[in-house]
């Protein structure tokens, strides 16, 4: 037998904490995107007009551009290092025993576990002695390692999912072990490659902790931003800050339709 | 386990020895004299260096175009410039990368460390044409000397004054103490830096026989200090890490008083606010800013060009105007406003004396760890 | 060139050398070696200068437990790390459990929009609340402007309120992913029995939804436990005089103080402390029935 229903408070207070959490979540990106169009140069309410100021400012500053190819420069080397180092790690832990297997999956996963500062302060401390001076090379090396277990753990995954009796097959066949791989494994992992290195990407464009500790010389964007908030805000952050916003709604859209054309043929 | 076992002890083995291999090998690469780098002087200065980029690891307000372009169009280059914040950061960044920068604008507290350390390199000051005309006080000091051979020209010098905001704050301070005044809680900002060490002891008179005992404080006068220190925090909304931070912090009115330098008055006064400064009656502390060429840099020769530019009295004037800091060249007087020459040239011997120069800290240690003990106090 | 290679691939030992070797080897020097390193350096002392002598030492592990400065600031850490977490999970729960149950059309989106934030630089989040919570910035203008209070707040930034704000909203996605992925994970079968049993809808969620999301929350937690430990810009940019943090101590040593051993051995003892806080949480997660938290913490892309 039914019970009388309660007078329903719950789903509507539930929505309202809801709502205020989107809210909470998205108003300060919201506020900075319309505070670029802010002709003054302090950020108060109200805001007297619109003005592209700003973005004319930002664009002028070399230093910010520059920034900006070098962030890119370095996401781009990073991810190709991620994924060249990650796919191979990847197929042996999917399809290999051997010694030491777990251990490996562990370390690759640790400069994602533990904190930047220590993986930043740590590979500070000794890629000089490695010949590696604090520098974009470090940088770069430094992101590579960490990007590597973006790709190993997503095409791990995904070749979990194939089944292996189709290379076994190809193996039958005479196929030598290269040619499995480009025209067996590879076509089937294509979109977790794909998908890992848009993460690794957009990964390596926002790191800083890291960064932090390896930069000397040219910054990359984040580590400009940064700069520029110590020396004194000029709301020119705001202008770079709605670009970046505008990026990554951007890569996550195309990341998203990847994906969902990846599943779709993949089955 | 096994495997685990052998590869950390592996892993230790080898990265003891790495750091071993290191710990000599601190020197860097080019400690020989400038002289082994150069290229035969035939080459002509104004064009073999295009293209180049020079990079200035400096105080904030160093590298301003306002200045820099003229050493830029001469000579056909970029100039590049990283800040730091603080004397200790500056030593931490050279040691860290000291091949990534070319000239380096050390405080005296830090001159000694740097020439000790070999991380800077020694000058031919004949290649310095304005050398004759640096003020001699500056000029002859010991503290940037090593066995017979200077490190260093001198640039700017200046003070850690008060500065308020005169809107907010309508009678001028007379002392430090304003600082703890209940009046201005939360509207105070002190720099993140030892120098506060410094300043307290001046407020507790430790200064008032002997100059150099705000740098060689027994750890009596140290507990005083840290307790002063302590009491203060309420006060302050925001110790400043940069020049530009003290600058943002006035803009917004988020302080009406701190310690700082004269860049920032100058700069926020040319926007349009009305910060003045003063020096209190307890004394002040200065700070004389010295050029040198990192013992790394790969670009000696270009570097010492940049020295030679940036002492001249054209380009001394320009950092004035700019900084608002005093300079070592008094010729620049001869390119300066009447108002200006009244400051930094007429003026400038009198103030000199009234400030009480940082010098090296032995202890520089125990004053940076009484200073993150003050930060962390809750 | 292709025929040399497959010669060579063909022994499938040989093969398996090839595919792991190059990354083996590369984490070794470029990942190992420096935690090692790290580890190393802490047990080393330093000179006058600054510069790291070869002299065995444990002075550094013994004045991090010892003095005040280092103990109270990692206690403090503690604190901020657990408000933190506390409040990202309660603020996450709600939202989750809504997109989950509550819609049914273009659940994606929304979903994608939640990460969207997640996408943008840290450095723009945290800059937002600088701007915002200013003494002369947008929320104390505002709240002048229509008359709620007379002069500005100074609280809201520079304090310890704005810096967890900030950490707040920076990692709410973060924690919210595991616990929707735990919601969406629950078999619609179960709430309909329940329901069918009589069951209220509070005794539902206490009694089916929340023990089996609990794999997710923790998850969650955890991540928003760890990543404030090793937080130090949020509290460079919206911290006071007072909110000083581990991490930012660390910071500190290896940069102006340069006292790298000091430094190194304060972040082994953290590396310690989070393998330790993980390997606890990945078995709390085990034990309610949950899979590691390892896979699926990766970016906003399902894996």
């Amino acid at each position: 037998m039914k019970q009388r229903p309660a007078p329903d408070v719950l789903t509507p207070l539930l929505w309202a904490v809801a709502i205020a959490v989107f809210v909470f979540l998205y108003l300060p990106l919201l506020v900075v995107i319309i505070y670029s169009f802010n002709p003054d140069a302090v950020n108060s309410f109200p805001m007297r007009g619109v003005s592209l100021r700003w973005y004319r400012v930002m664009l002028a500053d070399e230093a910010l551009m520059h920034a900006l190819g070098i962030s890119v420069a370095i996401a781009i080397g990073g991810t190709t290092i991620g994924v060249l180092l990650g796919v191979p790690a990847a197929l042996a832990l999917a399809r290999h025993e051997f010694p030491g297997k777990k251990l490996l999956e562990r370390v690759v996963l640790l400069p994602l576990t533990l904190p930047g500062i220590v993986t930043g302060v740590a590979m500070m401390s000794l890629f000089p002695h490695l010949g590696v001076p604090l520098s974009l090379k470090a940088v770069l090396i430094g992101h590579g390692t960490f990007l590597i277990a973006i790709t190993l753990t997503q095409v791990y995954a995904r070749l979990k999912r194939l089944d292996p009796s189709i290379e076994e097959a190809s193996a039958d066949l005479g196929a030598p072990p290269l040619t499995t791989f480009f025209r067996i494994i590879l076509p089937n992992i294509r979109s977790a490659v794909v998908g890992s290195a848009l993460l690794s990407f957009t990964l390596s464009l926002d790191e800083i902790p890291v960064t932090f500790f390896l930069i000397a010389g040219d910054n990359t964007l984040p580590i400009e931003i940064w700069t520029m908030m110590r020396r004194g805000i000029s709301p020119e952050v705001n202008a770079i800050s709605t670009l970046i916003i505008a990026l990554s709604i951007g890569l996550i859209v195309i990341s998203s339709t990847l994906q969902g054309r990846g599943e779709g043929a993949g089955r | 386990m096994k495997l685990v076992k052998w590869c950390l002890w592996l892993g230790v083995l080898l990265s003891t020895i790495l750091l071993i291999a290191c710990s000599k090998e601190e020197k860097p690469a080019s400690a020989a004299a400038p002289g082994a780098s150069e290229k035969p002087a035939a080459a002509d200065p104004k064009t073999k260096f295009k293209g180049k980029t020079l990079n200035l690891l400096v105080w904030e307000g160093y590298a301003d175009p306002q200045f820099t372009k003229g050493f830029e169009d001469e000579y056909g280059v970029t100039i590049k410039g990283t800040y730091f914040g603080s004397s200790d950061e500056l030593v931490a960044k050279l040691k860290g990368s000291g091949s990534v920068y070319d000239v380096v604008s050390p405080s005296s507290d830090v001159a000694t460390t740097l020439v000790q350390s070999s991380l800077v390199a020694p000058l031919d000051t004949a290649k310095i044409t304005s050398y004759g005309d640096l003020a001699p006080a500056l000029r002859d000091m010991k503290d940037a000397e090593k066995d017979g051979k200077s490190y260093g020209v001198p640039f700017t010098w200046g003070p850690d004054y008060l500065i308020y905001d005169a809107d907010v704050i309508k009678e001028e301070p007379k002392s430090w103490n304003a600082f703890f005044d209940p009046k201005y809680k939360g509207k105070v900002s002190l720099w993140d830096d030892i120098s506060n060490i410094y300043l307290m002891g001046q407020v507790l008179g430790f200064d008032k026989t002997d100059p150099a005992a705000l740098y060689n404080m027994t750890d009596e006068q140290l507990a005083q200090v840290k307790k002063k220190l302590v009491e203060l925090k309420p006060q302050v909304r925001k110790y400043w890490a940069t020049a530009g931070e003290l600058n943002d912090l006035f803009k917004n009115k988020e302080v009406a008083l701190a310690v700082g330098w004269p860049l920032t008055v100058a700069t926020l006064n040319k926007e349009g606010r009305n910060l003045k400064a003063v020096i209190p009656e307890e004394g002040a502390t200065g700070w004389i800013d010295r050029l040198m060429i990192s013992a790394g840099s790969q670009n000696k020769e270009l570097a010492e060009l940049y020295l030679d530019y940036a002492t001249r009295p054209k380009t001394m004037a320009k950092v004035a105007e700019a900084t608002n800091y005093n300079i070592a060249n008094s010729k620049a007087g001869e390119h300066m406003s009447a108002d200006l020459k009244k400051i930094y040239v007429t003026d400038a011997e009198v103030y000199f004396k009234r400030l009480n120069f940082w010098r090296h800290v032995k202890n520089r240690k125990g004053y940076n760890e009484l200073w993150n003990e003050v930060k962390g106090a809750k | 060139m292709s025929a040399l290679f497959s010669k060579l691939l063909r022994s499938p030992r040989r093969s398996l050398a090839l595919l792991v070797l190059p990354p083996v080897l590369w984490l070794f020097f470029f990942l190992v070696l420096p935690y090692l390193s790290l580890f190393v350096q802490s047990l080393l002392a330093s000179d006058e200068l600054g510069n790291v002598v070869l002299r065995p030492t444990t002075d550094h592990y013994r004045d991090l437990f010892t003095r005040p400065l280092y103990r109270s600031t990692l206690i403090y850490t503690f604190e901020m790390a657990a408000i933190v977490t506390t409040l990202t999970v309660l603020l996450s729960v709600p939202l989750a459990y809504v997109i989950a149950f509550k819609v049914t059309r273009y659940k994606e989106l929304v979903y994608t929009l939640i990460i969207v934030p997640l996408w943008v630089s840290y450095i723009v989040r945290a800059y937002a609340w600088k701007i915002i919570l200013g003494r002369a910035g947008i929320l104390n203008t505002f709240l002048v402007y229509v008359g709620v209070v007379d002069k500005p707040v100074e609280a809201f930034l520079y304090s310890q309120a704005a810096v967890v704000i900030g950490l707040v909203h920076i990692f709410t996605p973060f924690v919210l992913m595991p616990i929707y992925s735990a919601f969406e994970h629950i078999p619609r079968p179960l709430l309909e029995a329940s329901k069918d049993l009589g069951a209220g809808r509070f005794t539902t969620f206490r009694r089916i939804v929340l023990p089996l999301a609990l794999p997710g929350i923790i998850a969650g937690g955890t991540f928003a436990f760890v990543l404030t430990l090793g937080d130090f810009l949020a509290v460079m940019l919206l911290g006071g005089p007072d909110t000083l943090m581990i991490s930012n101590v660390v910071q500190n040593l290896f940069g102006t103080s340069d006292d790298r051993p000091l430094g190194s051995a304060i972040g082994i003892v953290m590396l310690i402390l989070v393998l330790l806080i993980l390997e606890a949480t990945a078995r709390a997660e085990r034990a309610f029935g949950g899979t590691s938290s390892g896979e699926r913490r990766i970016g906003g892309v399902k894996t």
